[in-house]
């Protein structure tokens, strides 16, 4: 059964990773710690400063890790390649080979333009991007584009019509013969799309008799191209032989290595879908190889070099693995571009096709439990080392171990120590010699960071507490951003008492990303969002985040709110969080004992908040709750991580952040299409080393009743209904017990608006048709009623 | 759309091996080609990595269109300024390719449209429509808030706005609590597919049975994964 097939072949081009599906609008996302890359700026870790590389780096930044770990760091002249070969942003390549200058494609049409004037010259050899003209080779339905003229064709055509033009002369018939029959070669780069139009090949006819010779000569040179891309491709290797053996023709030089290239391109694109004939490419091997025995082609040798360096590629991809990571091991930048591309190639496609062969659903950057079922050893050290590295599950953990009892060195130390877990019994003799890396050496950050985290795991509190407060109190230039977030995170898990705490839970973000992906993000500190904080300060990471809204009792949360040292963006959050749970936990102490902290950190909350603290009966103090409440919609329940809510408090956010959802039953999947915004907050990776469950622990200094008082008032929001209900809900009562009370239209208007805006349920149709109902009914002549021309909740 | 499965996989721009697929039922949407936009330039990338499908399997061409946000002006947030109508018709041009290829049983562009790139988008699909075969289908992709709200979709030349109910940002929770209510989308033109992710919930199917539905899988597909699809009851 003939399969479907589609087939990658764009001469020596290779694309960057998938691309993941993405849709807007766009909110900024505080990055604390990369997954996929390190921070910027990446010149410091290609020189070097390593911090705690991830398992989920892109493998080139796990090669520089290994150069740098192994004693063999990258020299200036690398770190320069390396930086402009591979984009920092998107933690991939920066796409294909380097973009020719000038344009030529553009050259030859203006140069046709020259000769032709201007209308003719407009004609061009098809749809263009700076890489070449590609077609698509489709084949039973499937599809897949190559890159077929490649700028190289047109910078030679260029050539030769200049070279002929002054022999000639531009009006010439030779001239205007040639350059029909070049017209004609490239007229089969492109697809023919219209049904009415010739489909080709376009074969340029035979030069007259009486041309001369140099015409004749290039006439066979162009059929044989012409047969080239038209994928007549053993036409073509045959006229390019021919070619090759005429001693007059000014081509003889070249079409040996032509030859090659049409050998290679009949075995890969002419052929079954992503398996390249391996019989036509030992052939173009052979050719290639030909070319480079030839003292007298010299000035093809480079090319050929890159030719065959590409049939190896496909012909004996391990053993180009191997070859490849021996190159990218010497000091040597020449090549370090094109290598390292060949290199995380083959590593991606070695991986990802053993995947899908075994129908596994791990992706290229973790290869999971099927360690054991990738042959690493076979591989040289530095690929073994990476795969190792980004491996997870036991049997990574063992070769890691494995390796460095066989070669005590600071790789595979680190390997080992990033995969231990408690309670390995490996673990005490990896402890000993990470502590023995010295502050000096590039993996020193990596090996503290994972001895103090299983220091942590297997008893060593103090020691690890100790230790992170020495690696931490480094000059920050020696820590990178994320690292010192990542060392931070586990010293505030290691927290004895809310000081501590507060010490290590605001960190500084290492970028921001406006898409929700790593591939968009920018730096920081130059960043929108940074701009609008004070410099420096921190924000709240997911695990402190989650800890705040989750594990910490109101009593606690007082103090954070009031806690000087503390950024006064995190305090806000935490004191307008703690007011709303208070007040609608109905707790009078804390929600009067926040007011005065809540006036500084959010001024434009002061009326409302005096008015709220002058309430005399309880009625009366929830409705002045509510309609402070109402004046804020970015008031919610949860802390939150990142940047938070960029909308001004007493605004209406256009996103529909407003107030707060409903938090429901807790754990409760009966409805799991809605996804909870306040528990779906989670130390994923990299926090999740530290958080394996995804959960944060109960801080250590939280007493027992402090514990019980804290779950007791999360039991508490687990009931409190959606915003807009019960703002809803007071501002009714409340209206219905005092008509006469001058807020009341206001807070009735409010409701209706609450309800269009905020976290609206099915019932929240019901409180909006109750308030606008009310206001219409009591106070028709109120400002408020004009403006409230709609109740909202029946498209619900 | 009566050509178009009714289940549709999204291949997006890595090896996909898909042989496993009943090309009875199944239908392949592959990212055939990207096109990024900065301003006026145009930089197109065809599909350069393998995808099998069994024969006889339905393809649809899905075309990636993507607009320079990055490093834009002072913030990420601002569009790029928005290509010229000119461009919209060239961009059109390639994207109607497709339109002659074997198996090709529809064509799909996916965007992510600012409001002040609308008017492009718009002009694109139009020319597009006029370039295409007339009973070649034109779908394209839409964030749920274009469905459930906006009424730019509704003289758009196409004949289906796939819903994406993935990746839905800072709207997921009103998508979410509307379609669990069982409110439909606004835009009829919405009403006839959803799109789909394997890692994230889906809304409740009861609702929209009949719909075509597609779906994205952020690794490599594999038979496991389609089989916890069908497991799952999914769709």
């Amino acid at each position: 059964m003939r399969r479907i097939l589609a087939l990658l072949l764009a001469g020596l081009l290779l694309l960057p990773p998938a691309v993941t599906l993405a849709c807007g609008p766009f909110w900024p996302e505080a990055i604390f710690t990369f997954q996929s890359r390190p921070n910027d700026p990446i010149a410091d870790y290609a020189r070097g400063k390593l911090g705690i590389p991830q398992p989920s780096y892109a493998r080139a930044y796990l090669f520089v890790a290994y150069r740098t770990l192994s004693g063999r760091p990258l020299s200036p002249e690398e770190q320069r390649i390396f930086l402009e070969s591979w984009d920092p942003a998107l933690a991939a390549p920066t796409g294909n080979a380097p973009l020719s200058e000038p344009n030529w494609i553009k050259a030859w049409a203006d140069k046709r333009a020259t000769l032709l004037g201007p209308e003719a010259g407009k004609k061009t050899p098809g749809w263009h991007d700076p890489y070449g003209i590609h077609r698509w080779r489709v084949s039973d339905g499937s599809s897949v584009g190559f890159y077929n003229c490649l700028p190289d064709a047109f910078h030679t055509a260029v050539s030769t019509l200049e070279k002929r033009t002054e022999q000639f002369g531009a009006t010439s018939s030779a001239v205007r013969d040639w350059l029909a029959a070049q017209d004609l070669v490239f007229q089969n780069c492109a697809d023919v799309f219209d049904p009415q139009a010739p489909k080709g090949p376009f074969i340029p006819p035979e030069a007259p008799s009486d041309a001369p010779p140099i015409i004749r000569a290039d006439r066979a040179y162009q059929t044989a191209a012409a047969y080239f891309y038209a994928g007549e491709f053993s036409d073509a290797a045959t006229r390019f032989a021919q070619i090759a053996k005429d001693s007059s023709s000014p081509w003889q030089k070249i079409a040996p290595l032509l030859v090659g290239r049409a050998l290679l391109r009949q075995a890969t694109v002419n052929t079954e879908f992503g398996k390249a004939d391996p019989e036509a490419l030992a052939k173009a091997e052979a050719q290639f190889l030909n070319v480079l025995a030839d003292p007298g082609d010299a000035e093809l040798h480079a090319s050929a070099e890159r030719l065959i360096a590409y049939v190896e590629l496909r012909l004996h991809p391990e053993q180009r693995l191997r070859e490849l990571a021996a190159d990218l091991l010497k000091p040597d930048g020449t090549h370090l571009r094109q290598n390292l591309l060949d290199y995380t190639y083959l590593l991606d496609r070695i991986t990802m096709l053993r995947q899908l062969a075994e129908g596994a659903e791990n992706t290229g950057t973790q290869l999971g439990d099927r360690f054991q079922q990738l042959p690493s050893a076979r591989f040289d050290e530095m690929t073994d080392w990476i795969l190792t590295f980004q491996a997870v599950g036991r049997g990574a953990l063992e070769h890691a171990s494995s390796q460095w009892h066989q070669t005590s060195s600071l790789p595979w130390l680190v390997a080992a120590l990033a995969k231990a877990r408690a309670p390995d019994p490996g673990i005490p003799a990896l402890l000993a010699e990470a502590a023995r890396v010295r502050p000096d050496s590039p993996g020193f950050v990596l090996a503290a960071f994972h001895r103090f985290r299983l220091l942590a795991e297997t008893g060593g509190l103090e020691e690890a507490r100790a230790g992170l407060d020495e690696l931490l109190a480094r000059p920050q230039a020696e820590l990178p951003r994320t690292a010192l977030n990542l060392s931070q995170a586990l010293r505030m898990k290691l927290a004895r008492n809310l000081d501590e705490f507060l010490s290590h839970a605001p960190r500084v973000p290492a970028g921001v990303t406006y898409g929700g992906s790593e591939r968009y993000a920018e730096p920081w500190a130059t960043s929108e969002s940074a701009k609008k904080l004070t410099p420096g300060a921190g924000l709240l990471d997911a695990d402190a985040a989650q800890l705040l809204t989750r594990r910490m009792p109101l009593g606690i949360l007082v103090r954070v709110a009031k806690a000087q040292e503390l950024p006064a963006r995190i305090r806000r959050e935490v004191a307008l969080a703690s007011w709303a749970r208070a007040v609608l936990l109905k707790n009078d102490r804390v929600s009067t004992e926040l007011v005065p902290t809540l006036e500084s950190l959010a001024p434009e909350m002061k009326p409302d908040l005096e008015s709220f603290a002058e309430a005399k009966t309880n009625d009366a103090w929830s409705f002045a709750a509510a309609y402070a409440l109402l004046h804020f919609p970015g008031a919610h329940l949860d802390i939150r991580a990142g940047v938070g809510r960029e909308t001004p408090l007493d605004r209406i956010d256009s996103l529909g952040d407003n107030w707060w959802c409903a938090i429901g039953p807790e754990g409760d999947r009966s409805s799991w299409w809605l996804v909870n915004p306040v528990v779906a907050v989670r130390p994923d990776a990299p926090l999740g080393i530290l958080y394996p469950t995804g959960q944060v622990d109960v801080p250590v200094f939280l007493n027992a009743s402090q514990q019980a008082e804290a779950e007791a008032e999360w039991k508490g929001l687990l009931s409190v209904p959606t915003g807009p209900n019960a703002l809803g809900s007071a501002v009714l009562g409340w209206a219905k017990q005092h008509p006469d009370d001058p807020r009341v239209p206001e807070s009735l208007h409010r409701v209706v608006g609450a309800t269009r805006y905020g976290c609206a349920d099915k019932q929240s149709g019901e409180f909006s048709r109750a308030a606008f109902e009310l206001l219409h009914k009591r106070y028709p002549t109120s400002d408020w009623t004009k403006k409230t021309k709609y109740w909202y909740g029946s498209q619900r | 759309m009566p050509t178009l499965p009714k289940v549709v996989l999204w291949a997006w721009e890595r090896p996909e091996d898909l042989r496993f697929i009943d090309p009875q039922t199944t239908g392949v949407a592959y990212l055939a080609r990207t096109i990024f936009l900065d301003g006026d330039t145009i930089l197109d990338r065809p599909r350069l990595q393998p995808l099998w499908v069994p024969p006889g399997t339905r393809l649809i061409a899905v075309t990636r269109v993507e607009t320079s946000r990055r490093r834009q002006g002072p913030s990420p947030r601002e569009a790029s300024p928005a290509p010229s109508a000119a461009t919209a018709g060239l961009v059109a041009s390639l994207i109607a390719e497709f339109g002659h290829f074997p198996a090709v049983v529809g064509v799909q562009v996916d965007f992510d449209a600012t409001s002040s790139e609308r008017a492009f988008y718009r002009a694109l699909l139009v020319s597009l429509r006029q370039q295409l075969p007339a009973s070649m289908p034109l779908s394209i992709t839409a964030l749920a808030s274009w469905c459930q709200e906006d009424t730019w979709l509704a003289d758009l030349p196409i004949d289906e706005a796939v819903p994406m109910l993935f990746r839905m940002g800072a709207g997921d929770r009103e998508v979410r609590l509307r379609l669990a209510e069982g409110t439909d989308f606004a835009a009829p033109v919405c009403r006839k597919s959803l799109g789909l992710s394997t890692d994230e919930p889906p809304p409740p199917f009861r609702r929209f049975d009949g719909r075509r539905v597609y779906i994205f899988h952020p690794r490599p597909w594999s038979r496991t994964a389609a089989r916890k699809l069908a497991q799952d009851g999914r769709p």
